[in-house]
């Protein structure tokens, strides 16, 4: 729904300027979806009078116009459609700033031009682009248009919720506007039956009313207007109705559409003249319509209705379907002089069920939809007959016919302050409770045992207004002894009646809602706070890399931190290693558990060897635990670690082929996958390992300056010394050392966010050299990304040969390589000259020749 | 010409459904539905019927073309499929056993320690981490243990060279977080404990503990209870009842033993539990308010409560392993016995 700020302001003395007023409906449940600013307009443009319009010579569009700016005339030319003789129209001076465009003088068609007759669009009041805005003949000549218009203004398109149908005009916003802000509600004051007494003409001479239906349309009432005269609105009035994206169509229509966008409630008007007469008096009968009935409506369509559709109609045709759109065979034209207006309550479902069949949605049903109170429609209708009067002249008919049947008892709603803390959190007085809740319009009735009676009153009571804005609805149900003695009384209880459009407020967790939404969310304070003792990053890294493990096959053992003194001295390390400065117990229970553990292999070792000599030659082992060591560069002298032991085969055999034995590329592949689980790219790879590896089966990883991790063969003599005989075992030991501190720390600040994916087709090529020992894999992997880094996506080994066909001291690589550019799709024919730019570099650097 | 129309789906039915090679396929289907087929004749035909028949005729004669049009289609993807779906003459046995990757195993300790977390995750607790070397004033002082308090014995604690010692329990994480950080505290600290015991079926020299603490105004022994009962239940089924008993440790007061109803038996009385129905699961308390003083906490304002449970013992009551040694062998057959 669009509001004008402009507008708002008739209802509301509002001091909070626009992005406040933004946050305060916001944060009072009224979503701001979008807020237009409509910026004021320069003095350079003007109302002007088109005195003469010429098609120009050669085109079939644009017209020469003489145009008179009160001061001079001059030439414009104009392509709108609707530019004629004798209009008033919107004039852009030359040098006037729209948008992003200038005014100048220039010449179309040969035909010089100094300035432009404005759309609304133009202007920045609404979409319409479809001619030249034409104001009121009336309107005078050469006067800035801003003061006009009121500009500038700002747009607010609001989403309202299902639940708030008294939100669907803008009364109904000010109302929660002067509750959540505490501002004053200046709403209109209606003063009417001024012309009805003079008429002296009682509006059931003219017309009868017969409700069929009492269920689908709980309330009806309709009044006749005679002598009126059908015209266009005056300025004002349109300029609201575009603001709010309705179109002016003539003074009565935009009347009931103006009441709607101000009330809510839609209203409907009809011609009276067309309306069918037995015998002198039309009768207005709302019944459902027939088996395929067919209806002509406003929009040019013609429905077929069915019997669960309501419609308005005269005792032969339908006029309206009831709270969705009006007939072709009665609306409102330039001859009508006597008009029916109509305001009444429609059943909300059988509203939507219908539009809904129908695929209908209008202003009206969108309200209608969302269930109105009948008794909001006295004040609309009062509304507009005051409009019609002013704006349209005419007499109104003495009285209003209305068929009400089935009146509501008043809604009363007790508040407890202790269940609003109790639910809320938060403490809020009686008195800011009852505030809040008579600025939206309840009305309070006290506090307690209300049910007492009130015997000198007699039927109604007096309502206990306290601080009570003059009240916009004037239809409030009756309260009288009865209702109060159907309360049961609650010692702590605040008791408020309902005004009948909020229709969403029934039990007392409503009002607490709404107490909650007008005293802001926000003052609801964080009651427990997260300390951030924890490391989660740690954490939970640990647990993916155990997982990680056991998913691959392999087995956490956990060993006590205590170990024998000499055990490491097995592992050859340098003298100054860091796992050779042992932390000694002072009283161990025996030699065997003297020291702290530095490192976990020994004892993984050792596991292995009991689990070899108890029969399983299958071991895949890991430990992650912490070790210990005298370190003074350290802060504490214990660090986490991981070490995996691998004997055996690389994969589990099965009964369909022979498993290979672990090998070097297995150990590194699990250490490499493990990197890759957690994000780890861009690592310095050498093989200055630790002594106890074997130096040419063994590599290590690099970060910074710290070691992550260690990998390869575990030296047969030290396995010998450990017990474990490889000969015999007919395998070997291999091992990696991982430090956790480390990997926790690497990859504490990662990211992991996504990519957009190529657009285009990826390539590939396999591609094959024969290359001299000693030259790497990485080197070649490395030269032949650098040589088109847009181009080649990645590439992969798929094959290493030797054997038959490669000569001694060479081996042959394959690879796969990818291509794609992020731009275009790559052609044969660019791909090729890649490859030939490949092959050149390699054999250039290291001669090496493509098979 | 009714007639000819049904002779004419017999036939291209048939011919299809005995049709057995491609190429064979693509000629009746120029036969029937290319341009100069025996359908596309009959089109040319229709003005030859009845004005009134003809669009009911036409229909058929679409109907028809759209149906053998079906059926070409089908048998087109059939005669493809058939040159790459060759079934083999020798069956599939297929009660041979599949190809399973490599699993592996955690070990029961850290499936019990997991279980444990995650239960005290789950209730809003963090997690905090500790050291296993500790000082005097985190493993004794700061817990309220008087000088001469037998548990600082070289008989119980194991001592460094340095003068520091390996902790005896993981309450020494309650003092460096409460040194560290301001209440609200809410936190399990899991971790390795060091004791002077011999190992045998129930006592390791190297165990491992969690201690739960939670510091705030208004924490009650109640709230003790209920995370104990809760904690419990979770871990062990609902069935599990838990009970404290009056008890003594420096660092609390009132201090409590828990007990859990015995998991073999329900409570009835066992070997397990030695017919009492109960099992022991650790210590439990309110934090001395001397061990607040000591660490500058508001005493009068902020209660709290802490209780250490053995990791170990819970592990073995979980899995009905009689011997603690068992633990820390690693032999891969019991290993491979926890999923």
């Amino acid at each position: 729904m669009k509001i004008s700020l402009e507008w708002l302001k008739d209802y509301i003395d509002l001091s909070i300027n626009v992005d406040n007023l933004k946050d305060v409906l916001t944060f009072s449940g009224i979503e701001v979806e979008d807020v237009l600013n409509v910026g004021a307009l320069q003095d350079s443009i003007i109302t002007a009078k088109i005195l003469d319009c010429q098609l120009i010579k050669d085109s079939n569009h644009l017209f020469v116009c003489q145009v008179d700016t009160g001061k001079e005339k001059i030439q414009v030319v104009c392509g709108a459609p609707n530019c004629t003789n004798d209009i008033i129209g919107i004039l852009a001076l030359p040098g006037t700033k729209l948008g992003n465009q200038i005014i100048k003088t220039t010449h179309l068609r040969g035909v010089e031009s100094s300035g432009m007759l404005c759309s609304e669009k133009e202007i920045g009041l609404s979409d319409n682009h479809t001619g030249i805005m034409v104001l009121p003949p009336d309107t005078p000549v050469g006067i800035s248009i801003k003061d006009i218009i009121k500009l500038p203004d700002t747009i607010f398109e609001l989403e309202i919720t299902p639940n708030r149908p008294d939100l669907l005009g803008l009364l109904g916003i000010a109302q929660d506007l002067s509750a959540s802000t505490n501002s004053k509600l200046t709403s209109p004051k209606v003063d009417i039956l001024k012309t009805a007494k003079e008429s002296e003409l009682q509006v059931t001479d003219y017309l009868s009313l017969n409700n069929i239906n009492q269920e689908m349309c709980p309330r009806y009432t309709a009044k006749v207007f005679r002598n009126v005269s059908v015209g266009d609105s005056p300025l004002w009035l349109k300029i609201r109705l575009i603001k709010a994206g309705l179109r002016p169509i003539n003074n009565i229509v935009d009347i009931t559409n103006y009441v709607m966008l101000e009330t809510g409630h839609p209203l409907h008007a009809f011609d009276y003249d067309k309306l069918h007469k037995t015998d002198g008096t039309p009768t207005i009968v709302i019944r459902n319509a027939q088996k395929d009935e067919s209806f002509p409506a406003l929009d040019g369509k013609t429905y077929l209705l069915g019997e669960d559709d309501l419609v308005i109609s005269d005792e032969v045709k339908a006029v309206a379907i009831a709270g969705i759109i009006g007939g072709a065979n009665s609306h409102i034209t330039s001859d009508t002089t006597n008009i029916v207006l109509e305001a009444a309550c429609f059943n909300h479902s059988s509203v939507r069920r219908t539009a809904f069949k129908h695929k209908i949605s209008t202003d009206s049903s969108y309200r209608f939809e969302r269930q109105l109170a009948p008794e909001t429609t006295k004040y609309a209708s009062a509304r507009a007959e005051q409009l019609i009067i002013e704006l349209a002249g005419g007499i109104a008919c003495l009285g209003t016919l209305d068929d009400w049947k089935n009146k509501s008892k008043p809604v009363i709603v007790p508040i407890r302050p202790g269940r609003f803390k109790q639910t809320i959190g938060i403490n809020l007085s009686k008195e800011q409770i009852v505030k809040y809740l008579t600025k939206l319009g309840l009305i309070y009735l006290g506090e307690g045992n209300i049910n007492k009676p009130y015997p000198e009153s007699g039927e109604t009571i007096p309502k206990v207004v306290q601080g009570q804005e003059e009240s916009l609805y004037f239809d409030i149900r009756p309260l009288n002894n009865t209702h109060l003695h159907e309360i049961e009384p609650i010692d702590e209880a605040l008791y408020f009646e309902i005004p009948p459009k909020r229709v969403d407020l029934t039990r007392e967790i409503d009002l607490i809602e709404e107490v909650i939404r007008l005293h802001g969310m926000d003052k609801v304070t964080q009651k427990s706070k997260i300390t951030h003792i924890m490391d989660r990053h740690a954490f939970y890294l640990m647990r993916k890399t155990a997982d990680y493990l056991v998913y691959n096959g392999f087995r956490e053992v956990i060993n006590l931190s205590f170990t024998e003194p000499h055990l490491v001295n097995g592992l050859g390390l340098n003298n100054d290693d860091d796992r050779l400065k042992q932390i000694v117990i002072v009283n161990p229970q025996n030699s065997k558990l003297s020291v702290m553990r530095t490192n976990l292999i020994v004892q993984l070792i050792q596991t292995a060897l009991y689990n070899l000599n108890h029969g399983s030659k299958q071991l895949r082992l890991f430990e992650m635990n912490k070790v210990f060591y005298e370190n003074s560069a350290l802060p504490k002298s214990e660090v986490e670690r991981l070490s995996i032991l691998w004997l055996g085969t690389s994969e589990e055999s099965h009964w369909q082929n022979q498993a290979r034995k672990v090998d070097f590329y297995a150990i590194k592949g699990i250490i490499e996958g493990l990197l890759k689980l957690l994000g780890i790219s861009d690592l310095n790879y050498d093989n200055h390992v630790s002594e106890y590896l074997e130096e040419l089966e063994s590599q290590r990883i690099v970060v910074g300056h710290s070691l992550l991790a260690e990998y390869g063969k575990l030296k047969p003599s030290i396995a010998a010394l450990f017990g474990i005989d490889i000969i015999e075992l007919k395998h070997d030991v291999w091992i990696a050392d991982i430090a956790m501190d480390i990997l926790i720390t690497v990859t504490r600040n990662m990211t992991n966010v996504y990519h957009t994916i190529p657009r285009f087709p990826s390539i590939e090529r396999d591609i094959s050299f024969l290359i001299q020992n000693g030259i790497s894999h990485k080197a070649i992997a490395e030269c032949v990304c650098k040589t088109d880094l847009e181009s080649i996506s990645h590439m992969s080994l798929i094959d290493e040969y030797k054997g038959k066909q490669i000569p001694n001291g060479f081996r042959s690589l394959t690879y796969r390589i990818f291509f794609n550019h992020p731009e275009k799709t790559l052609t044969d024919d660019e791909v090729d000259s890649i490859i030939d730019l490949i092959v050149k570099t390699l054999k250039s650097l290291w001669d090496i020749q493509m098979r | 010409m009714q007639n000819q129309l049904l002779e004419l789906i017999n036939s291209a039915t048939q011919e299809i459904a005995v049709c057995n090679d491609s190429h064979e396929l693509v000629n009746i289907k120029a036969k029937y539905l290319g341009k100069k087929s025996l359908l596309s004749e009959l089109y040319t035909r229709l003005k030859e019927i009845p004005a009134e028949e003809r669009p009911a005729f036409g229909q058929s004669v679409n109907l028809a073309k759209r149906q053998l049009e079906e059926l070409i289609v089908a048998k087109e993807t059939a005669l493809r499929l058939s040159s790459w779906h060759k079934v083999k003459d020798d069956q599939l046995d297929l009660t041979l056993p599949g190809i399973v990757p490599s699993l592996g195993s955690l070990h029961p300790l850290t499936k019990v320690l997991r279980e444990i977390e995650d239960v005290f995750l789950s209730m809003n607790f963090e997690i905090a981490e500790g050291f296993d070397i500790e000082d005097e004033f985190h493993n004794f002082d700061a817990l309220n243990t008087p000088k001469d308090h037998p548990s600082r014995n070289k008989a119980d604690t194991f001592y460094l060279k340095d003068g520091n010692l390996l902790r005896t329990q993981t309450s020494t994480v309650q003092v460096r977080i409460m040194e560290t950080y301001p209440p609200p505290i809410k936190i399990v600290s899991p971790g390795r404990c060091y004791r002077n015991d011999k190992s045998d079926a129930s006592h390791s020299p190297v165990f491992h503990q969690v201690e739960a603490l939670v510091v705030d105004e208004g924490i009650t022994l109640a709230d003790l209870k209920d995370t104990l009962q809760n904690f419990a239940q979770i871990l062990f089924g609902n069935k599990v009842q838990t009970r404290i008993r009056p008890h003594f440790f420096p660092f609390t007061e009132p201090s409590a033993e828990m007990d859990i109803s015995c998991v073999m038996c329900e409570g009835a009385g066992c070997k397990v539990c030695k017919m009492s129905g109960w099992l022991e699961l650790g210590g439990a308390g309110m934090v001395d308010p001397n061990v607040f003083d000591i660490l500058k906490i508001d005493s009068e304002k902020y209660t709290g409560f802490a209780f250490g449970l053995g990791i170990d013992r819970i592990a073995m009551m979980k899995y009905n392993i009689p011997d603690m040694r068992i633990l820390y062998e690693n032999d891969v057959r019991v290993l491979s016995q926890f999923r």
